[in-house]
């Protein structure tokens, strides 16, 4: 049985991936498939001001779906720590807290930890510029805390920290996007930010603003999500649990 | 005006600001105040919905570039019943829900969950309508695991699993679609499928209505949902059962309906729809738990209304929306009264609440009320709506036609014997005759979702004004 839904699986798979080779059953590539990267090509400068087109796609002309994946992200990472808060055992809390990573790895951590957010801050600031953005930027900066972690520091996480910076940099994407309902169109997400001189670090107008509330989001999330899966289940919870 | 953005933008800018504020407080007004003020823009926005559906731009980028949404009547309907339904929800939450530091998260989701419902009935792009598709199913999974209890895992655990292939579906279809229009606007995809080739259109149809399905609860893809309905919170129950299938059955069958229309789809949802209300009445028979009862009710009656908006007319259509309001008064009520029976007896059997009716008699009065109106008992609500779709199911004729009026009025019948059956258990002689009533805040809630179902066949003659617009949105794509 298992054998033949494999089977009907792979087969599924099969004919969908036919499907899509030009010519066999698809239709023809119509034209507005060419025609829409073109335009988007020649419209990015004026419209975004930013000199990276992919920017300029997940930003501004998709905006309302990046919205939509910072969201997924934040209740994904919500729901990650609701559920380890209920954990009354946790693999990755022995995993970490059994063995002292080592001189040498803790000071080499520690002094990785700077860098890395550098390089993280540079990735989300030139977004605009040169391929990166909010997403792999902030997903740096949350490594450099796990990288910390990794070597067997005990690290204090403020949570409640974290959780003011999530929300206040999701109150930031939405009150940027919410600056388009002063333009002249009055429409979410409207780059109504002066645009600057294009291909410099100043320029695109909101776009740089939304990557770093992104990033800022991002990194703050999965520094969450880590310290959450790492140190589950709290003391406190514990406490709590024990009470009768 | 304001602008209908504020329906997606405003949950949204609400859940962020309870994790930042973090007090209980503060995340109940804005819970409550929320829905409420979408609720107004919802009603502000309606009477000019009624005449043409309003396009909102968003980043002043027009379709195909950007991605288009629009408010048209039966967006601005489905907007109201989902906020006012929230309101009452939350407020019945705020005495339910167990107090605890996760409280404030759960504010949250629940307000993450609106956003996604209300960008599910604006969107007009494909790739769109699968973000807020993702949004919908990943906070339903928190809520369903809310309790944390082996049962309430697991459910949440097999509902992810669907929902994770129906997801992978979904996207698959809409990389068909891409690649045949060169455009993820449903109007542009909608032209394209009209000269691509037949079997390629049927191929996206099929693998959308199985991805988009499982949050449907269709009939072959909702094994998730006894389970799930059964084992969350009941405020989630109610929320699930009372809007959530509901609009996800109406984003369904309206893409199929305008997207896929060069392939005639209809036939195998009325067989699908069958299907559903035939498996829901025999399996919700046979329940012992109450809450899995109502959730296998859920399956039979989202068969009805997907019979009702498949038959193709516009007297199907029309009786298949009011159903679906009927359903989700009727449904949310019985799901929030069941939290309260099984908060005070501490067990889900229906053979345990013997003489509940003595101890919990409004409760119990309410129950007995959404009870007869979603089996269909005359003077109530139900009755017209469940009437009016044999009628013109009557008038489509046609063998599938009558096969589903004999499988309506046979699951009926099966109903009313299940739900009297919990009705004469709740009135027997009871052991103790302690008042065990519902906290107020709950049974405010419930009395409000009840008088819908009573008083709403009072609602019909003015909403017949209005229901013809509001079923034109599942035919259009404006």
């Amino acid at each position: 049985m298992r054998k033949l839904t494999g089977l009907l699986l792979m087969g599924g798979f099969v004919l969908y991936l036919v499907a899509l080779v030009p010519g066999m059953f698809a239709p023809e590539t119509p034209v507005s498939l060419e025609s829409i990267g073109k335009d988007i090509i020649a419209t990015t400068e004026r419209v975004s001001g930013s000199a990276n087109v992919v920017t300029a796609i997940v930003v501004q002309y998709r905006g309302l779906d990046t919205l939509g994946e910072v969201t997924v992200l934040f209740v994904s990472a919500l729901g990650v720590a609701i559920l380890a808060s209920g954990f009354k055992d946790n693999v990755f809390k022995t995993m970490f807290a059994a063995d002292d990573g080592g001189f040498v790895l803790q000071y080499g951590g520690r002094f990785l930890m700077p860098f890395i957010v550098l390089i993280g801050v540079y990735i989300i600031a030139h977004g605009h510029l040169s391929p990166g953005g909010g997403f792999p930027g902030g997903v740096l900066i949350a490594t450099a805390v796990f990288i910390v972690i990794l070597t067997g520091e005990s690290v204090k996480i403020p949570h409640r920290l974290l959780s003011l910076l999530e929300g206040a940099a999701g109150l930031g994407f939405i009150g940027l996007g919410a600056l388009g309902f002063l333009g002249a169109d009055q429409s979410f997400l409207a780059n109504t930010l002066p645009k600057g001189e294009f291909m410099t670090l100043f320029s695109a107008g909101f776009i740089p603003f939304i990557y770093a509330m992104v990033g800022i989001k991002v990194a703050s999330e999965l520094t969450t999500v880590v310290a959450v899966l790492t140190q589950a289940p709290h003391h406190d919870t514990a406490k709590e649990e024990g009470r009768p | 005006m304001v602008s209908p953005m504020l329906f997606i933008i405003a949950p949204l800018a609400a859940a962020f600001l309870m994790i930042f504020i973090n007090r209980r407080g503060a995340a109940l007004a804005l819970s409550l105040l929320t829905p409420a003020g979408l609720a107004i823009l919802g009603v502000s926005w309606l009477p000019a919905t009624l005449v043409r559906a309003q396009p909102i731009v968003v980043a002043s980028i027009k379709a195909p570039l950007g991605i288009p949404l629009s408010l048209d009547a039966l967006g601005a309907g489905m907007a109201i019943l989902v906020a006012v339904s929230s309101v009452l929800i939350v407020l019945y939450s705020s005495s339910y829900i167990h107090r605890g530091h996760h409280e404030v998260r759960y504010y949250a989701v629940v307000m993450i969950l609106l956003t996604s419902a209300f960008g599910l009935v604006l969107t007009r792009d494909i790739f769109n309508l699968f973000v807020f598709f993702e949004i919908l199913c990943i906070s339903s999974y928190i809520l369903v695991s809310w309790e944390q209890s082996g049962a309430a895992l697991e459910a949440s655990f097999k509902y992810m699993v669907l929902g994770s292939i129906g997801s992978t579906f979904l996207l698959v279809s809409i990389a068909l679609a891409y690649k045949a229009a060169g455009s993820l606007a449903m109007a542009d995809i909608a032209v394209a499928f009209d000269s691509a080739p037949r079997g390629y259109v049927i191929m996206a149809a099929v693998t959308f209505l199985f991805g988009v399905g499982v949050e449907a609860a269709i009939f072959p893809v909702n094994s998730w949902l006894p389970d799930a309905h059964s084992s969350a919170p009941s405020s989630i129950s109610a929320i699930l059962s009372g809007f959530v299938i509901e609009l996800a059955l109406v984003v369904t069958f309206r893409v199929l309906n305008t997207v896929f229309a060069a392939v005639d789809v209809l036939p195998l949802l009325q067989i699908i729809a069958i299907a559903g209300v035939l498996v829901g009445e025999f399996s919700a028979f046979g329940q012992k738990d109450l809450k899995r009862m109502l959730a296998y009710s859920s399956i039979s009656q989202i068969g009805i209304m997907l019979f009702a908006l498949s038959l193709g007319s516009t007297a199907g259509a029309q009786a298949g929306l009011s159903h679906l309001l009927m359903h989700a008064g009727a449904k949310s009520a019985l799901f929030l009264i069941a939290g309260y029976f099984i908060l005070r007896t501490g067990s889900r059997l229906i053979d345990d609440y013997t003489g509940l009716g003595y101890r919990m008699p409004v409760s119990a009065a309410l129950f007995g009320l959404a009870a007869l109106s979603l089996v269909g008992a005359p003077p109530l609500f139900g009755f017209f709506t469940k009437f009016q779709i044999l009628a013109a199911a009557a008038a489509t004729g046609g063998g599938l036609a009558w096969f589903g009026i004999a499988s309506i009025l046979s699951g009926t019948v099966l109903e009313a014997v299940y739900l009297f059956r919990v009705i004469r258990v709740l009135f027997a002689q009871p052991a103790e005759r302690s008042r065990v009533e519902m906290d107020l805040p709950a049974l405010v809630s419930v009395a409000l979702f009840t008088a819908l179902v009573v008083f709403g066949a009072l609602l019909l003659p003015s909403l017949s004004s209005m229901i013809g617009p509001i079923a034109d949105g599942l035919a259009t794509l404006h």
